[in-house]
């Protein structure tokens, strides 16, 4: 009988753990379902390859599986910048109903099989992004004025230019000493990162407002994906369903937590009401139309977005 | 082809070593033993990953750091700058055996609390402190040594790119690090500066000290003298302590601020300029090729997974917990000499970690032990960046005498992890007090 | 023959001299942009989006155009002790076997590396950031890097044989 030897890699650490929890299952659950058949080797804290990389190291075949950051490819797949979009999901829970009603399949899908070589077995969305302040809250648009914000991605620079901020691009291994040494005011991220990051110790305030939410997206080499029997795909693809299910899960109670953890460590946390929050999507819609008017298909995204907004 | 872990890894440690000794360059052996390794694990292709490897190790904010301070130490060198401050540690320690080491040592501490890279440090300071001791009678292998070891008080000092490394892996509070450092880091330099006062105490010829005795007059001009190198210190950690600059910007100022210090002392012609940035450039290069062929090697055995075959086997042996932490000691010791510190962290680090918190000991603590152990990792050949650092800004040094100037470090970084060992409050204390409330 | 290696060696000493004019003038440029950054900051109070990302490009330009002129200068990093100890024809083959070395350690990274600028361009790889600047220029450096370099070590390996015995 046929043995598949898959080498997994992410450059997310363990103690992301609601990320890595459903990684490991699915792991886990494929070799279990697959009698041995499988054998998959993990790769975690970017000790292959980090975040910037693994589209490509996947298309290349260098590593079979990998569990992208949309942010981190969305320059080259433009269509991916949706999750760093400001303020188009409502909550986590707004995603999950978007995903459903099929929004990758509005393009990004088929454009990481055709150009990419790279097959997506599943799609769960981070903690939303939630601005993190050095020595003032952030309240309404005039406390974005005149800050400089650490933006991680093309989208939400837009969106920090448009309320007034100024964006500079940094990687999240950057943020404690910047916000130490107040070279940065700002940055939008999610709660996990700041926690991964130890933010809590250098940045005094915190304002919950689901400023954009991203995605952990689940996928696999083409030509490997192609070579495995109809049996062993139908494992895949059932195990990262069930991925994706607990993510999401895990991302809901970790959210309360994460605050919880954020208010003992001493952070101020205010949490944005919706007339605030619809004045912000106002002032930084024009980060939206652009992507309706540049990405392809990039009307129809967002149609998905809107026909979702209420369960 | 597809050859087991264990014999990949012996014939490419076996050709690496045949390499080293004919005398490639670093870079190559390096290189061409781990390409060996990718092909013999994944064929051809496998070699389609290397120049993203290299990229990838290249392409990150704080290596920037390295080129600038080389530049602004250049240029130190290349004026008076940095002799009018060894002319002020020599005329006012004159007493002190070995007292120019030891003020290098106290210079690179110094540097080590405004850059978070091992390699700025022993290459800014390396760069006119040698010259300054060779030109002073001291022994090559005492100056290089000395600069090259202290270089590496940059990862412990916070900031510190290994603590922050760490701190995502461990999932442990960055601050708390820093702060765990503080005492063991001081521990580090004292013990270093006892070494090399010690040394030269016992023998007086590695290090002539100035026989004249200076009056006032002479110690109060040679102070004055040294103000553009206390401009320069301002510019650097000023702005990283008001919190105007990162530690890679403080770098670019502080280079700027130098070249424009001597244009305004009118040292710095065109032919002069064209010179530093020749040579800048060109260590770096060097330096930076070594770090970034370092990490095809730590990816080649990463995908081998020796470290996990390693920690598997230490692991079942059964030793009793002293034991076990001295085979860990070792492990670290052994993976240092073949590897470059982000790859020893974050190899190690996944590996290690459960072992030792399960053995009972404090994730904190080990986190500065590893954080001492890559300061060995990068005096220990034959992957030992800040030897080659050395080498590189000071060529006229043989590389063997500043191997051999480097290794009674190592020793005192044992003893500063022995000594932390048994007393581990001396790590755990502060951040207990500082982080209470 | 012999004239047709020496105008060989002289554009190779040209092409490494021009990698090298770029590097210095390169290198400068980026502690002027890191400072700017924190004039731009402070004094002007509006911070360059683009400075993080732009001095990086500036490192990955010094380090590999400087590193062809880097093995003409004899700067790169060897362990010379035993070989110092060898006879003279051990000494010349040793001197060989490692720029053999260092042609398959370039003859790696600019096979490697075309492929990679190539597929960067029809994948059309782009950095995450405003600037979306398109990735293949920036792996394009490393393989004109590692063929400075190795034009530079083929050029020592014909035209040096003897300086290597100083
Ligand atoms: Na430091
Ligand atoms: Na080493």
């Amino acid at each position: 009988q046929e043995t598949f030897e898959l080498t997994f890699s992410t450059y997310l650490p363990p103690t992301y753990e609601y990320v890595w929890k459903p990684v490991e299952a699915f792991v886990k659950t494929v070799e279990d379902k697959s009698d041995g058949r499988v054998k998959i080797k993990v790769f975690h804290s970017a000790q292959l390859f980090d975040g910037y990389d693994e589209l490509q190291a996947l298309s290349r075949g260098d590593i079979d599986i990998t569990n992208m950051t949309g942010t981190y490819p969305s320059g080259t797949i433009p269509a991916l910048t949706l999750f760093t979009l400001p303020f188009v999901f409502d909550d986590v829970a707004h995603m999950e109903r978007a995903l459903a009603a099929g929004l990758a399949d509005q393009g990004m899908k088929q454009e990481l099989n055709d150009k990419h070589d790279v097959v997506i077995l599943g799609l769960a969305p981070w903690d939303p992004y939630e601005f993190y302040s050095r020595s003032t809250p952030i309240l309404s648009e005039s406390d974005f004025v005149g800050k400089v914000w650490a933006t991680s991605g093309s989208s939400d620079a837009k969106a920090i230019q448009l309320l007034g901020g100024s964006p500079t691009g940094m990687p999240s291994s950057e943020l404690y000493l910047s916000f130490d040494r107040g070279v940065i005011d700002g940055t939008p991220r999610p709660l996990l990162t700041g926690i991964g990051r130890s933010l809590y110790e250098v940045a005094k305030h915190l304002t919950i407002s689901n400023f954009a939410i991203d995605t952990s997206i689940l996928a696999i080499n083409r030509q490997r994906w192609e070579s495995l029997p109809a049996d062993v795909q139908q494992i895949m693809l059932d195990a990262a369903s069930e991925r994706d299910r607990d993510q999401i899960a895990r991302v809901r109670s970790f959210v309360e937590e994460a605050i919880a953890k954020y208010e003992e460590a001493g952070v101020a946390v205010h949490r944005m009401d919706a007339e605030a929050v619809s004045k912000l999507r106002q002032a930084t819609k024009a980060a939206v139309d652009e992507f309706a008017s540049t990405v392809e298909n990039g009307e129809k995204y967002l149609e998905i977005i809107e026909s979702t907004r209420n369960p | 082809m597809f050859a087991d872990p264990i014999t990949i890894i012996a014939i490419v440690i076996c050709l690496f070593i045949v390499l080293l000794v004919i005398g490639a360059p670093i870079f190559a052996a390096l290189g061409v033993a781990s390409f060996l390794g990718m092909y013999m694990q994944g064929g051809m292709s496998a070699l389609l990953a290397t120049p993203s490897i290299l990229h990838r190790g290249l392409a990150s904010y704080s290596l920037i750091a390295i080129p600038l301070f080389i530049l602004m130490g250049e240029v130190v060198a290349r004026t008076d700058i940095g002799s009018r401050i060894y002319t002020l540690f020599n005329v006012w320690l004159n007493r002190l055996p070995g007292n120019l080491a030891a003020a290098s040592i106290g210079s690179c501490a110094l540097f080590g609390a405004m850059s978070g890279v091992s390699v700025a440090g022993a290459a800014t300071i390396g760069r006119f402190a040698i010259p300054e001791m060779l030109k002073r009678g001291y022994d090559p292998a005492l100056a290089g040594g000395s600069v090259a070891a202290a270089g590496a008080l940059a990862l412990l000092i916070p900031p510190s790119i290994g603590f922050i490394l760490y701190g995502e892996i461990a999932d442990l509070s960055i601050g708390k690090l820093f702060i765990a450092a503080l005492i063991p880091a001081l521990l580090v330099i004292v013990l270093m500066m006892i070494y090399v006062c010690g040394l030269t105490f016992l023998k007086p010829h590695l290090a002539p000290t100035a026989s004249a005795s200076y009056g006032w007059a002479e110690k109060l001009d040679a102070l004055l003298r040294v103000w553009p190198a206390l401009v320069l210190m301002v510019a650097v950690i000023g702005t990283i302590y008001l919190g105007m600059a990162t530690p890679t910007e403080a770098a670019g100022i502080g280079a700027v601020a130098a070249l424009g210090i001597s244009a305004a002392q009118r040292q710095l012609s065109w032919a002069t300029l064209k010179d530093i940035l020749r040579s800048s450039a060109l260590t770096s290069s060097m330096i930076l090729l070594i770090l970034v062929s370092a990490l095809l090697f730590g990816y080649l055995i990463t995908r081998l997974m020796i470290p996990q075959m390693l920690a598997e086997w230490i692991g079942s042996q059964g030793f009793s917990t002293w034991v076990l932490f001295l085979f860990i000691l070792g492990f670290l010791l052994v993976i240092g000499m073949c590897l470059d510190i982000v790859s020893v962290i974050l190899i190690t680090t996944p590996i290690l970690l459960p072992i030792v918190i399960q053995m009972g000991f404090d994730p904190i603590w080990f986190g500065v032990i590893l954080v001492i152990a890559c300061e060995m990792a990068v005096i220990t050949p034959p992957v030992g960046l800040n030897l080659y650092v050395i080498k590189g800004v000071v060529p006229e040094l043989t590389l063997k005498s500043i191997m051999w100037g480097a290794q009674p470090f190592v020793l005192v970084e044992i003893l500063a992890i022995i000594i932390l060992t048994i007393f581990p409050a001396l790590v755990t204390w502060l951040p207990s007090i500082a982080m209470s409330r | 023959m012999s004239r047709i290696l020496g105008t060989a060696s002289r554009m190779v000493t040209q092409a490494n001299r021009l990698g090298m004019v770029v590097a210095q003038i390169v290198l400068l440029s980026l502690a002027v942009v890191t400072t700017y950054g924190v004039v731009a900051r402070y004094v002007f109070g509006r911070p360059s989006v683009h400075v993080f990302e732009i001095s990086i490009y500036l490192l990955l330009i010094i380090t590999w155009l400087s590193i062809g002129w880097c093995m003409t200068a004899d700067r790169h990093v060897s362990m010379q002790a035993l070989s110092s100890v060898m006879s003279t024809r051990w000494k010349r083959t040793a001197k060989i076997i490692s720029m053999l070395s260092v042609m398959v350690f370039c003859g790696v990274i600019i096979w490697a590396g075309s492929n990679q600028v190539i597929s960067s361009y029809v994948r059309g790889y782009r950095s995450a950031t405003l600037l979306a600047f398109p990735l293949w220029i920036v792996y394009a450096l490393v393989p004109i890097g590692a063929a400075l370099l190795i034009l530079s070590t083929v050029q020592r390996l014909f035209t040096s044989p003897s300086t290597d015995d100083q």
